[in-house]
C-alpha cells in the first residue's frame, strides 16, 4: 500500500497541473483566475508535505487569499469579460509550442537526473555535528544556548535543518533576519519602489488640492452659445 | 463510547479516527450552532427592542429554527438562466468549504485540537481569505448588479479589516512568543499567566471591531446592505445554495469568535467545568456582544467604513504593535 503522504503528493501535484491547464485554456479570463486559485492552493498543500509549514501557510495567506482577489478585481474592472477581450491569437499559441517542448525536455532531464541519484537524505534527527573549530548549537530541542550567542534552539541557523526546526517560524525567521537580511531588505526596498510609484502615478499632483475636473463638454449641434448655453436651452425649452 | 473509539481505532487506524470523529463532530457543530445563533440572535432583538422574539413553536420558540431548516430544505434551488452556472454552483462550496478546515484548528481544550499546526493562528486567517473568494465568486456569477455591487464591497472591506485583525492579533503573539494556538492558551494559562485581555485591552477592542467587519456583520453589513442592495452578493440565491452561504457567515461568527476566545480569554481555561465548555460559553460571549453590537448601532456608510480601517484601526493597531515589542524587549533587557 502506497504512503498516505505520498499519495497526498500525487494528488496536489495533479490538481496543480490541472489547475494550470485550466489557467490556460479556459476562454473566460475569470474561470482561469479560478483555476490558478486551485493552483495555488494545490502548491500549498505540496510545500506542507515538504514541511514547510509555514511557507504553505504563507502560499495561501497571500497567493490564494490576496493576490488572487486581487488578479480577479482587476480582470473586473477592465472588463476583460466582455467578448471582444476573449480572441483567441492562434499564433501566439503555436509559438508557444518550442517553448512548451523546451519546458519539457529540460523537466524530464531534471527528472531523470534524480531518479538515478539515491533518495534526498532525510532531515537530521540527532544533534548537529558542528564544522572543526566552530561552536555552534549542537541540542536543537533542550532550551540551552550551548555556542554562546544568543540564539537558542530553532532561533539559532545553525538548527534550520534538523527535523524538529525544519520550515517552523523561528527556523526561517531566523534564516530571513541572519545570513539572508541583505536579500530580504533588497526585496522590502523594490516593494517600496512601487509602492511610491503608484502612488505617484496614480495621485494628485503636488499643490493641486482638488482633483482637476475638465469643463463639461459641449455636444456639437445641441447647443449654439457655448456662453449663455442654460439660457439658449430655457428658450429651447419654452418653444 | 471508549469500546466504539477503539473498534474505530482497530479499523480506521488513529489517523482515520481522528478525521472520522472530528469531521462528524465539526458537521454537527457547524449545524448546532447555526440554528442555536439564528435563534438567539432573534431572541436578543427582540429583548433590545422590548418584544419577545419568537414565542410560538417549543419553549420560548426554541424549536423556530429547526422548522425553518426544514421550511428551506423544501425549497426549490432555483438557477437563474443568465448565470455563470459552473462557477455559481461552486461560489458556495468555495465559500464553506475553508470553514471546515479552519474550525478543526481551533484548540477546543489544552489537548482537543483536530490538527495541531505549527502556525496555526496564520493557517486561520488564510482560509478566512480563501472563503472571500467563494462570496467574490458567488457574487460575479449571478450576474446581477446588486450581487456584484455586494461583492466589490465585500471585498474591498475585507482586505481593509484584515490588516488590523492580524496586527491586533500580532501583538497577542509578541507576547505569547507562537503562533500555535495551544501555546498561546498555554501562555495565558500557567504559574503566572495571566489572560491577555489584561495585557491588550487595544487589541481586544480593534479585534472584535475588525472580526465583526470581516463577518459582514452589521453595522459593518454593507456588502449584503438590504436596503440598497436587496441581499447583496447571494440575491441570486435561493434553497441550498443560499443555506450553505447562510451557514457559512454564521460558521465564520463562530470561528472568529473562537479565535478572540483563544487569543484573549484563555481558550479552556476556567475554574471548576471542563475546558470545552468554558471555551464554548467565553465563545458564546463573544457572539452575544457581535448580536449586541447589530441591534445597537446603525449601519455604516462605505465611506466611513474605510475611513475607519485605513485611518483610525490600522494606525492605532501599528502603535499597539510597537508599544507592545518595545515594552517586552525593555522587560527582556531588564530582567
Amino acid at each position: 500500500m502506497m504512503d498516505f503522504s505520498v499519495a497526498l503528493l500525487y494528488v496536489f501535484s495533479g490538481m496543480a497541473v490541472a489547475g494550470g491547464l485550466g489557467l490556460v485554456l479556459c476562454k473566460h479570463p475569470i474561470h482561469g483566475a479560478i483555476s490558478l486559485l486551485f493552483s495555488m492552493l494545490s502548491l500549498a498543500g505540496i510545500y506542507a508535505l515538504l514541511d514547510a509549514h509555514l511557507i504553505a501557510a504563507l502560499q495561501v495567506i497571500i497567493y490564494a487569499g490576496a493576490i488572487m482577489i486581487l488578479v480577479v478585481y482587476i480582470i473586473m474592472l477592465l472588463d476583460l469579460g466582455s467578448a471582444d477581450a476573449q480572441t483567441v491569437y492562434r499564433k501566439a499559441g503555436l509559438m508557444g509550442l518550442p517553448l512548451l517542448a523546451l519546458l519539457l525536455l529540460l523537466l524530464g532531464q531534471g527528472m531523470i537526473s534524480v531518479a538515478g541519484d539515491a533518495a534526498a537524505p532525510p532531515l537530521a534527527q540527532g544533534p548537529v555535528v558542528c564544522p572543526p573549530g566552530v561552536a555552534c548549537e549542537t541540542d536543537c530541542g533542550d532550551g540551552v544556548d550551548q555556542d554562546g550567542d544568543n540564539m537558542t534552539d530553532c532561533a539559532d541557523t545553525d538548527c534550520a535543518g534538523v527535523a524538529i526546526c525544519f520550515g517552523t517560524v523561528e527556523a526561517v525567521g531566523a534564516n530571513l533576519l541572519g545570513p539572508f537580511v541583505l536579500p530580504f531588505e533588497i526585496a522590502s526596498v523594490l516593494l517600496l519602489a512601487g509602492i511610491v510609484g503608484a502612488i505617484l502615478l496614480t495621485g494628485r499632483k503636488p499643490g493641486e488640492l482638488e482633483p482637476s475636473v475638465p469643463p463639461p463638454a459641449i455636444q456639437p449641434g445641441s447647443i449654439a452659445d457655448a456662453s449663455g448655453s442654460s439660457e439658449a436651452q430655457d428658450t429651447e425649452g419654452a418653444v | 463510547m471508549t469500546a466504539l473509539l477503539d473498534t474505530l481505532e482497530g479499523t480506521l487506524g488513529g489517523w482515520g479516527t481522528t478525521l472520522l470523529v472530528g469531521f462528524v463532530a465539526l458537521a454537527g457543530l457547524i449545524t448546532v450552532n447555526a440554528m442555536f445563533m439564528v435563534w438567539f440572535e432573534r431572541k436578543v432583538a427582540g429583548w433590545v427592542q422590548g418584544r419577545l422574539g419568537p414565542m410560538e413553536h417549543g419553549p420560548q420558540g426554541t424549536l423556530q429554527t429547526l422548522l425553518d431548516v426544514v421550511k428551506l430544505l423544501g425549497k426549490e434551488s432555483i438557477i437563474p438562466a443568465q448565470v455563470d452556472r459552473k462557477v455559481f454552483l461552486l461560489a458556495p462550496v468555495v465559500a464553506f468549504l475553508p470553514a471546515l478546515a479552519m474550525l478543526s484548528l481551533l484548540p477546543y481544550d489544552n489537548n482537543l485540537t483536530m490538527t495541531d499546526v505549527e502556525s496555526g493562528l496564520l493557517l486561520v486567517f488564510a482560509f478566512g481569505g480563501v472563503s472571500l473568494m467563494g462570496i467574490f465568486m458567488g457574487a460575479w456569477s449571478s450576474n446581477n448588479k446588486f450581487a456584484l455591487l455586494g461583492g466589490m464591497r465585500a471585498v474591498s472591506q475585507n482586505i481593509a479589516y484584515e490588516l488590523p485583525l492580524l496586527l491586533s492579533a500580532m501583538a497577542v503573539v509578541l507576547c505569547a512568543g507562537s503562533l500555535n494556538l495551544g501555546e498561546i492558551v498555554a501562555a495565558q494559562t500557567g504559574e503566572n499567566g495571566l489572560w491577555f485581555i489584561v495585557m491588550q485591552p487595544v487589541a481586544l477592542g480593534i479585534y472584535l471591531i475588525a472580526a465583526t467587519a470581516e463577518t459582514n456583520r452589521a453595522p459593518f453589513d454593507i456588502p449584503e446592505a438590504e436596503s440598497e442592495l436587496v441581499a447583496g452578493f447571494h440575491t441570486e440565491y435561493t434553497g441550498m445554495g443560499f443555506a450553505v452561504f447562510f451557514l457559512a457567515e454564521y460558521t465564520y461568527m463562530f470561528i472568529v469568535c473562537g479565535i478572540g476566545a483563544t487569543l484573549f480569554l484563555g481558550g479552556g481555561d476556567g475554574p471548576l467545568l471542563p475546558g470545552p465548555v468554558w471555551f464554548i460559553l467565553k465563545v458564546y460571549f463573544l457572539l452575544f456582544l457581535m448580536v449586541m453590537a447589530r441591534w445597537t448601532y446603525p449601519r455604516l456608510r462605505f465611506d466611513q467604513l474605510m475611513n475607519l480601517a485605513w485611518k483610525f484601526l490600522i494606525p492605532l493597531s501599528l502603535i499597539n504593535l510597537l508599544a507592545t515589542a518595545a515594552v517586552l524587549k525593555f522587560v527582556e533587557v531588564g530582567s
